[in-house]
């Protein structure tokens, strides 16, 4: 039952693909963490650390 | 001028406090977690479905509102402004969390059971398949 659960959302994205994404993700946090350690700390840059403001698209909807 | 550069940065760097500097530097790993996020969800790398969307939406709003409360208080500098970053923080840190679960097959929404708050280990953990 769990591996046709698995199977299933393999389906939908490819797992492997999955885990580097989300690697690359933990990888890009902590070299952003890294860098804050020497940025000067201004009110601009902490405007900066406002996120992207483009809306997502939504799902599509079946 | 090479040589007063390095100390003009010091003398910045200086003069805010360590809450300041780790409260800037985890709002920098968790909008890089967010808009990384994002742009794989565009580029489809990560499911394009309304969990995701709901997840990465939610994350967005709390950084804003923990950013804007941040930028309050660099103007105000008063313990009731640290207080609300702290409690815009406790929200934000479950919620970037999460979307370390993305594609699991319980894709979660909320993730009250997270304690620690050092993002890149965070999404680290977050990411092993349930």
């Amino acid at each position: 039952m769990a591996y046709h659960s698995w199977y299933r959302n393999e389906a939908e994205v490819n797992n492997e693909q999955l885990v580097a994404v989300l690697l690359q993700l933990a990888v890009d946090a902590f070299a952003a963490y890294q860098a804050a350690a020497t940025t000067p700390i201004t009110a601009d840059a902490f405007m900066a650390l406002l996120p992207n403001a483009t809306p997502l698209t939504p799902p599509e909807t079946s | 001028m090479k040589r007063i550069l390095p100390l003009l940065l010091c003398l910045l760097l200086a003069g805010c406090s360590d809450w300041e500097r780790t409260t800037f530097q985890t709002l920098s790993a968790s909008k890089a977690t967010i808009d990384g996020a994002q742009a794989a969800y565009e580029a489809r790398t990560i499911p394009h479905n309304q969990c995701a969307y709901n997840i990465i939406n939610k994350a967005k709003a709390a950084q804003t509102l923990a950013v804007d409360a941040m930028m309050t208080y660099e103007t105000t500098k008063t313990g009731t402004a640290q207080s609300v970053v702290e409690a815009d923080l406790a929200q934000l840190s479950p919620i970037v969390a999460s979307i370390g679960t993305l594609g699991t097959s319980t894709c979660q929404t909320t993730t009250s059971n997270v304690q620690d708050t050092d993002w890149p280990i965070i999404v680290g953990i977050e990411m092993r398949p349930k």
